[in-house]
């Protein structure tokens, strides 16, 4: 029984007590301070309690910290004891203990950061299966069944919101989870690190993960939220308790972001090999610097405006309600003004992936390598300046709303960049259609619907039409398939074997990638028409007058495809993690360096450290060369 | 640029002629806030020009962007 | 590579990331103060002048003196450096009394009372938490400089500290602006 023995069991039985613990030192407090524990009146009642709750959870996360043993070494620090900077696991535990345990290697983050973004996504869809099933038809008919009302004290159209609400952030958190597996396990492989600049602060930026992602998923069983996952007040005002949860949750996992994207600053600008200039960096990296910058700043917004509106609803403090002197459209600007970039983030690491693929697949060199290298900058930077384009119809100055629109459509030209490199690249290659390749492929077909579909969201003329139907919603499925999901997918069965050593199914992976495509074509191609035909988002039922049963019966039979793709590849991957064919050598005859080493990657990646003499993409010219592995004794680089 | 290399006086002097500085604007600050409040802008300014002396005299901006130091 | 990287090499990269972390939370308080502009616009709360600058003179004569403190480190006079560092907290915990102790129990409204309210206690709030951390860090520091760590060469912690002391103090610079002297009082 090890597991018990494990950071994460620790963690988890640390938060539980704590949460006790902290609801019982409110209560004393109150008692001390002659505050009352109870109200006979409804409302004040259920405000100590929320009270009472609070103070529980947030001392819950942090004992999930101290117990998990995430903060032993600074504790050391503070204490003023030295700690070893070797990471060598303990031979006598078996290697999974590794991925339940703090562990410092940058390759254990990253595959914990994946596995835990892969459980997001996976709640995050059975949220969507649950109202898409209820969507199919007119009439409130399955959310109304009674084991919801016995499970969790709630149903009908308040479970409807609960459950838009939670699919909404909790994919957006298993996103965010995914980004960060993606940065945490390539840019040190890539540049040829043996970890990140800190390792301590790598482990504290996934572990405070996992009690955010715990409050987030709570949620559900504290009454439920019904704003969205904008959470815009005065209605998250009055939200049930479920609010905070959903509140502290996201903030836990914002300071996540915002902790792992220092880190990969500093790793990508001050540990790159020998040789490495910036222009001769994978073009990921780029990706992943871009997207680090973003979060490192605009992520501390989401932190403040979701602070505030905690502290409204616990001490009353009116800076959202217009009741009592608060503006409700600066909850907005704070939001979006993360909100939007946060957009960015999400898709920018997986168009990175995409620009990393093409090639090797396509066996030809990337096009514009520069220009795709500062578009990501370009995307990041325009990405500050587009938030209030969400707001058109919020009521703030129309003014506003003229320089918001040219903006906004400025963001297609670096976005246009990547396109025409990625057509230019796979143009004539001699491409091999391996499953990654056909998950980037889809991803840029995808991802250009997103794109095309942009620009009428953008227009204020037709976004004052458009705003707040199923349009937006197709459109934001789009740029998050094409721009994550897709991606993400082809990175994990890129580097699989370097994770594993071992290769995944491949006809299993060319099963789910059509079943996915087409099913999202299908879900999504329909969410975009019923928008055009006016169908309104976030809410349960439509009349069955317009017309809608048949397009929304296909559109869950669509959702349902990616859903099952989703499941299959969960099987897939767990299968041939331990059953999988051995992979050996350089699978892809990639020039990266990571595949120049045996797979999986050893415990610390480059032993000896390798000298960057070439250009990264120059696939099919003859006697070039990227990285030279022994850069001391090896036999000289032909040029 | 402060750095290690000059000698202690020096830095401690600096130091001083820093707060003198600050001390001086504060008032300033102080007395253009009570007595003149329209001012907004320029209170902003004189902030500014603060934290600019702060931010490169005490939390020695400039060291970020020297590799070759004394240390 | 090797395995154990030089101290010049880390210190380089701690440097940087400090400075990521200061600069990303500089973003909280620019949030709070476009916060307070929207809210209370060229109106400021009704609160003491005379303790206000009080605090304010408090907490820049404690950035002077971590100053010296750092200085007297960077140059390996340890008991200066103590006596400077010790000022330096004692200083901080001053400003903590003045804002928490004093400001905000007789203020004439509560947290609840307005945007006024609002604003002034969400601003000192979220300072004075930084002012707390930065003490604690103030006597991590102290503590473990009185038992003999750090040296001349190697004293990352204490740079760290000052940086971060500064930042607070920086961020009260403009706090102090925007609630006691910009626009004209709620009366």
């Amino acid at each position: 029984m090890r597991f018990f023995s494990t950071s994460m069991f620790r963690g988890l039985i640390a938060q539980v007590a704590g949460t006790v613990l902290g609801m019982g030192l409110a209560m004393a407090l109150r008692v001390v301070f002659g505050l009352p524990l109870s109200s006979p009146i409804e409302a004040e009642d259920a405000h100590i309690r929320e009270v009472i709750v609070v103070v529980g959870v947030l001392v819950g996360a942090i004992a999930f910290l101290v117990g998990s043993g995430v903060f032993t070494d600074w504790f050391k620090w503070a204490r003023g004891e030295e700690t070893s900077d070797d990471h060598t696991p303990d031979p006598s535990k078996p290697n999974w203990m590794r991925y339940f345990s703090v562990d410092f290697d940058h390759k254990v983050i990253g595959v914990q950061y994946g596995v835990t973004s892969l459980l997001l996504l996976l709640f995050g869809g059975i949220f969507a299966m649950l109202f898409r099933i209820e969507l199919s038809g007119s009439g409130i008919t399955f959310l109304n069944s009674e084991i919801f009302k016995v499970l969790l004290g709630y149903d009908g159209p308040h479970l409807y919101n609960t459950l838009m609400s939670l699919h909404g952030i909790v994919m957006i958190a298993g996103i965010l989870l995914g980004v960060g597996a993606m940065s945490n396990y390539l840019v040190p492989m890539l540049i040829g690190a043996n970890d990140m600049a800190f390792p301590r602060l790598n482990a504290f930026a996934f572990w405070i993960n996992v009690p955010g992602a715990a409050i987030l998923l709570s949620s559900l069983f504290f009454g439920g939220f019904d704003t969205g996952w904008v959470g815009y007040p005065p209605l998250s005002l009055r939200a049930p308790l479920g609010m905070q949860m959903f509140l502290i949750g996201v903030y836990l996992v914002g300071l996540s972001s915002i902790a792992g994207s220092i880190n990969v600053i500093v790793t990508t600008l001050t540990m790159r090999a020998k040789g490495m200039s910036l222009f001769r960096m994978p073009i990921f990296c780029w990706a992943a610097l871009a997207t680090a910058l973003l979060q490192f700043s605009a992520t501390q917004l989401i932190g403040l405006s979701f602070q505030l509106v905690m502290l409204e609803r616990l001490m009353g403090m009116s800076f959202f309600d217009s009741l009592q002197g608060g503006d409700p459209v600066l909850y907005q600007h704070l939001f979006w003004f993360y909100s939007h970039p946060a957009v960015y983030v999400f898709i920018l690491p997986g168009l990175g992936v995409i620009s990393e693929l093409l090639p090797v697949f396509g066996r030809k060199p990337l096009y514009g390598y520069r220009w795709v290298a500062l578009s990501s900058f370009g995307i990041a930077v325009v990405s500050f300046f587009v938030w209030a384009h969400h707001m058109f119809v919020s009521g703030m100055s129309p003014f506003l709303r003229i320089p918001f629109m040219y903006s906004t459509l400025l963001v297609a030209v670096p976005t246009g960049v990547k396109f025409f490199s990625w057509a230019a690249t796979i143009w004539q290659g001699k491409t091999i259609f391996k499953t990654p390749m056909l998950f980037a492929l889809g991803a840029v077909v995808i991802f250009l619907l997103g794109g095309v579909t942009g620009p009428p969201l953008a227009t204020i003329a037709t976004d004052l039409h458009l705003h707040d139907t199923w349009f937006v919603v197709g459109h934001f499925h789009d740029t998050m398939f094409g721009g994550f999901i897709f991606p993400f997918v082809a990175a994990i069965f890129y580097w699989f074997p370097k994770m594993s050593g071992r290769m995944y199914n491949e006809k299993q992976g060319k099963i789910q990638f059509w079943l996915m495509f087409i099913g999202f074509m299908l879900m999504s191609n329909l969410q975009l028409i019923l928008g055009l035909l006016g169908m309104r988002r976030r809410v349960v039922d439509f009349d069955a007058a317009l017309g809608f049963d048949t397009m929304q019966l296909a559109l869950t039979i669509g959702g349902f495809m990616v859903f099952f793709g989703m499941l299959l590849f969960a099987y897939n991957i767990i299968r041939s993690w331990t059953k999988g064919e051995v992979a050996e050598g350089n699978v892809w005859d990639s020039r990266s360096p990571e595949w120049q080493k045996p797979n999986p990657m050893p415990l610390h990646n480059y032993e000896q450290p390798f000298e960057v003499v070439g250009e990264p993409y120059d696939y099919g010219l003859p006697n070039s060369r990227y990285v030279n592995m022994n850069p001391a004794g090896g036999s000289p680089s032909a040029h | 640029m402060a750095d290690n290399t000059e000698s202690r006086r020096a830095a401690l002097n600096r130091g001083v002629w820093v707060a003198l500085m600050l001390a001086v604007l504060t008032f300033g600050e102080f007395l253009v806030g009570v007595i003149a409040p329209p001012w907004g802008t320029l209170l902003l300014v004189v902030a500014a020009f603060k934290a600019f002396f702060v931010i490169t005299e005490y939390m020695h901006i400039g060291r970020l962007f020297s590799s070759d130091e004394e240390h | 590579m090797s395995a154990v990287e030089s101290y010049a090499t880390k210190l380089v990269r701690n440097r940087m990331g400090l400075w990521l972390f200061v600069i990303s939370d500089a973003f909280v308080f620019v949030g709070l103060f476009i916060a307070r502009m929207v809210l209370l616009g060229d109106t400021r709360p009704h609160l003491d002048q005379g303790l206000g600058l009080g605090v304010t003179i408090m907490l820049l004569i404690s950035s002077f003196f971590m100053n010296r403190a750092e200085v007297e480190m960077a140059h390996g006079n340890r008991p200066a450096f103590l006596r400077n560092i010790f000022i330096t907290m004692a200083l901080g915990v001053i400003f903590l009394v003045g804002v928490v102790g004093v400001e905000w129990q007789i203020a004439h409204f509560g947290p609840a009372d307005g945007q006024q309210g609002a604003v002034f206690y969400a601003m000192t709030g979220f300072h004075a938490f930084h002012v707390l951390t930065g003490v604690i860090f103030l006597f991590i520091v102290w503590n473990n400089g009185r038992r003999g760590h750090y040296s001349a060469e190697k004293h990352w912690a204490v740079e760290a500290c000052a940086i971060y002391w500064h930042f607070v103090d920086v961020v009260w610079m403009f706090f102090y602006v925007g609630l006691y002297l910009l626009g004209t009082p709620i009366v």
